[in-house]
């Protein structure tokens, strides 16, 4: 059984764990200032200016590394930071598979949804 | 009969210019002004003890809702030092959030400790924070609970007020009263009456010989008048004897009837 180095966090769409190395920071909230036109926002998070995912409603956010840009995951609440257990590509987290989040699926998805919106 | 039915019946007699009212009845109807007049004082004082007893009442609602706004001032002050704690026990677990990340990209072996530290630090800011989260529902019923008391307060010293103007009409209807039962007492004092204080004296004489007359009624039905009559003839002797005397004098003329 592997261990990987994760933040578990809490988005409206259930529990989900990433990876540490491109985790920059965990901060509070931050304003984010909308792009017309896209579920994408702008937020200004320590001295840098990143694409900002809305995941939900909760106190926090992680702002990240992706391609060497950098990207806020916002509205999140972050329960447990440390080393876990890894069953299937799944972090072990107080008894339960935890899915991983993908940032990339996560941009695409917004973008998708932005493009379809745009195209209606 | 009452105090007016009494006085109307005279002023009818006087209107009628015959005097067929006895002596014994002005001297009922002074006593009964007397009595009247004892009864509105006694009712004036306790108008006055009233309305006292409403004012330290309605002082002591005031202090109650002073009481109250100090409360809500207090409350809110609670509130935002609760604020200032929460915000400093947030960016305390956001450090300690942060700690545990860094520990982390050092890997399990080197970063182990700063994680359980970490761990532990944010585990002590979460414990905290729902600490304030309770506090922040017993200020929700604190508050909910000042309201209500604020609105029982504010309907009793309404209440209060009610009582308070009934209590000045009450005391303005008394004072009329007393005026009318005083020009009553002058009118009866300025009457065939005369002297008002043989008036008292002549009632209270009528109403010893009715119960002396009642009670010697009683005794007379008995079987042993005989043991009755040896046993009161030292005390009723001087009395018969008084009567007679009064008699023989009215009947001579030497006295009005």
């Amino acid at each position: 059984m592997t261990r990987q180095a994760a933040v578990i966090f809490e988005s409206r769409d259930g529990t989900f764990s990433l990876p540490v190395d491109p985790v920059r920071r965990i901060v509070t909230r931050p304003p984010i200032s909308p792009v017309p036109a896209s579920e994408l926002g702008l937020s200004f998070v320590h001295g840098r200016v990143a694409a900002t995912a809305q995941l939900g409603d909760g106190p926090q956010a992680l702002l990240c590394e992706h391609d060497s840009d950098a990207v806020t995951l916002s509205g999140v609440s972050v329960h447990h930071v440390g080393f876990f257990d890894v069953e299937e590509g799944q972090v072990l987290w107080q008894g339960k598979r935890v899915p991983p989040m993908d940032i990339e699926n996560c941009l695409s998805a917004c973008l998708s949804r932005t493009t379809s919106g745009a195209a209606e | 009969m009452s105090l007016l039915g009494l006085i109307a019946e005279r002023m009818r007699d006087t209107a009628r210019g015959a005097a067929t009212r006895s002596p014994l009845d002005d001297a009922v109807l002074v006593r009964s002004q007397q009595s009247a007049a004892e009864s509105q004082k006694a009712a004036a004082s306790a108008c006055q003890q009233l309305g006292a007893t409403l004012a330290e009442q309605r002082a002591q609602l005031d202090a109650a809702g002073d009481k109250g706004r100090l409360m809500l001032t207090r409350a809110q002050d609670a509130r935002a030092t609760m604020r200032r704690a929460r915000d400093s026990l947030e960016r305390a677990k956001l450090v300690a959030l942060n700690t545990g990340l860094d520990g982390a990209k050092q890997g399990e072996a080197r970063g182990r400790a700063l994680v359980l530290v970490a761990e532990e630090l944010a585990n002590i800011a979460r414990s905290g924070l729902s600490s304030l989260d309770e506090l922040d529902q017993l200020f929700d019923e604190v508050e909910r609970e000042r309201e209500e008391l604020g609105r029982d307060v504010e309907a009793a010293r309404g209440k209060g007020d009610d009582l308070s103007q009934g209590l000045l009409r009450t005391q303005a209807a008394l004072r009329s009263s007393q005026e009318a039962v005083e020009r009553v007492g002058k009118l009866l004092g300025e009457s065939a009456v005369g002297d008002l204080e043989n008036a008292r004296l002549l009632a209270e004489v009528a109403e010893h010989a009715h119960g002396l007359v009642t009670a010697l009624s009683d005794l007379s039905e008995g079987s042993r008048t005989g043991l009755v009559w040896r046993a009161l003839r030292p005390t009723l002797a001087p009395l018969l004897r008084l009567l007679r005397d009064l008699e023989a004098r009215t009947q001579s003329g030497g006295d009005d009837p």
